[in-house]
C-alpha cells in the first residue's frame, strides 16, 4: 500500500514538472534591425547682397567703404571638425577688395573675422561640431584698397561657400 | 518474519521502485520533449535603412525628420506547432543591447493578423522595444503571415555618422 503511495505521488510528480515544463515552452526567432547614419553636411546662403557701391568720401580721405547685412546662412552637420571656406569665381580689381565676415552659429565654431575674398578658397569659419541652425549673419564690405581712390567700374562675383573637412582645403 | 519473506518483500520493492523511477524518467522525458518544441515562432525578414541628408526636414538648418518607419511587412512571423486552435500563446519581443544611443528608441507594431485557425490580437500599437522581454501580442493556435512594422524615433544630428545595428528577438511563450 505505501508503495502504490508512493508511486502515485511520484506520478503525480512528474505529470506536474512535464505539465509546468509544457506552460512555460517558449522559442525564440531574432531579426536584425540597423542603420546608417551618413555624412550630412548641408549649408545654404539665404539671399543675394544688395549692390555694393563706392560714392561717397570725404575730400582728403579714402572714399568709404560700402557694406552690406542682408543675407543669412543656415547650417546642418553632423561632422565633429567641420569648417566653411569660400572664394570668389574671379579676381577683384586691385583697388578693390572684397570682404566677407561669417558669424558662427551661436553654439559651435569660431569666425575667421573679417576675409579678403580671393579665387582660392579661404577658411570663414572653423571648428565647427554637430550642429543645425539658421539665420547666421553674413556681412560683405566692398573698400578701396591702396592710397588712391579705385578706378570707377563695376561688376559682379559669385561667392562659393563650403562646409568641409577641418583638415581639407 | 521469516528471512526468505523479508528478501522477498525487499526484491518487490526494489521491483516496483526501479519501474517507478523508469516511468517517471520516461514520463519526464516525454513530456518535457514536448514542451520544447510545442510552440514555434519564426520571423523572417528585418529592417535596415539610411538617414543622410534627404531625411532633414527643411534642408540645411533643419534637423532630421522625427522618427523612421520600415514598410507595413518589414518582418513577417509564424506560430506553428501549437496544440490546436485553443492553445494560447503570447509573443514577446527584445532587442540586443549593442550599440545602444542615447535617445534612440525601437518600436514594433502588428500590422496584419496574419491566417490560420487560430486567433491573434493585441500589438497593433506601437511598442517601444526594450533590453527586456516586453509583452507584444498574443492568441491561439497555429497563425502564418503575421506583419510587423518597425519604427525608430530619436535619432538627430548629434549622432555620429556611422552603422548602428540591434537584434530583435521575438519569444513566443505557450500558456
Amino acid at each position: 500500500m505505501k508503495t502504490r503511495k508512493l508511486s502515485m505521488t511520484m506520478l503525480t510528480m512528474a505529470m506536474l514538472v512535464g505539465l509546468y515544463g509544457i506552460a512555460q515552452a517558449s522559442n525564440t526567432s531574432s531579426q536584425s534591425v540597423s542603420y546608417e547614419v551618413a555624412n550630412i553636411n548641408e549649408i545654404d546662403m539665404i539671399g543675394n547682397p544688395n549692390p555694393l557701391v563706392i560714392d561717397t568720401a570725404l575730400a582728403g580721405y579714402q572714399p568709404y567703404a560700402d557694406t552690406d547685412n542682408s543675407t543669412t546662412y543656415s547650417i546642418t552637420t553632423n561632422g565633429s571638425t567641420k569648417k566653411i571656406t569660400a572664394k570668389i569665381d574671379s579676381a577683384m580689381p586691385e583697388d578693390l577688395a572684397l570682404r566677407i565676415l561669417l558669424d558662427p552659429p551661436s553654439t559651435t565654431g569660431t569666425s575667421a573675422g573679417e576675409v579678403t575674398l580671393t579665387i582660392t578658397e579661404q577658411t570663414v569659419v572653423s571648428g565647427i561640431s554637430p550642429v543645425v541652425a539658421k539665420n547666421i549673419k553674413i556681412l560683405y564690405t566692398l573698400a578701396p584698397v591702396g592710397d588712391t581712390p579705385p578706378t570707377p567700374t563695376s561688376g559682379i562675383k559669385t561667392v562659393t561657400f563650403t562646409l568641409t573637412d577641418a583638415g581639407g582645403q | 518474519m521469516p528471512p526468505a519473506l523479508l528478501r522477498e518483500l525487499g526484491w518487490t520493492i526494489i521491483k516496483k521502485a526501479a519501474l517507478l523511477f523508469a516511468f517517471v524518467t520516461v514520463a519526464f522525458l516525454i513530456l518535457s520533449g514536448l514542451s520544447a518544441c510545442a510552440v514555434d515562432v519564426y520571423a523572417v525578414g528585418g529592417w535596415n535603412f539610411t538617414v543622410d541628408s534627404s531625411c532633414l526636414v527643411g534642408g540645411a538648418g533643419s534637423n532630421l525628420i522625427d522618427s523612421f518607419e520600415s514598410k507595413l511587412d518589414a518582418t513577417v512571423i509564424n506560430i506553428t506547432g501549437t496544440g490546436g486552435s485553443g492553445d494560447a500563446w503570447q509573443v514577446q519581443v527584445r532587442k540586443s543591447s549593442v550599440s545602444q544611443l542615447q535617445g534612440v528608441v525601437l518600436y514594433v507594431k502588428r500590422t496584419g493578423d496574419g491566417s490560420g485557425s487560430g486567433t491573434v490580437h493585441g500589438g497593433s500599437s506601437y511598442v517601444a522595444v526594450e533590453t527586456s522581454d516586453t509583452d507584444f501580442f498574443e492568441g491561439s493556435g497555429d497563425r502564418t503571415d503575421i506583419t510587423v512594422q518597425y519604427k525608430v524615433s530619436g535619432i538627430s544630428i548629434k549622432i555620429p555618422p556611422g552603422t548602428y545595428s540591434t537584434v530583435i528577438t521575438f519569444t513566443v511563450v505557450d500558456r
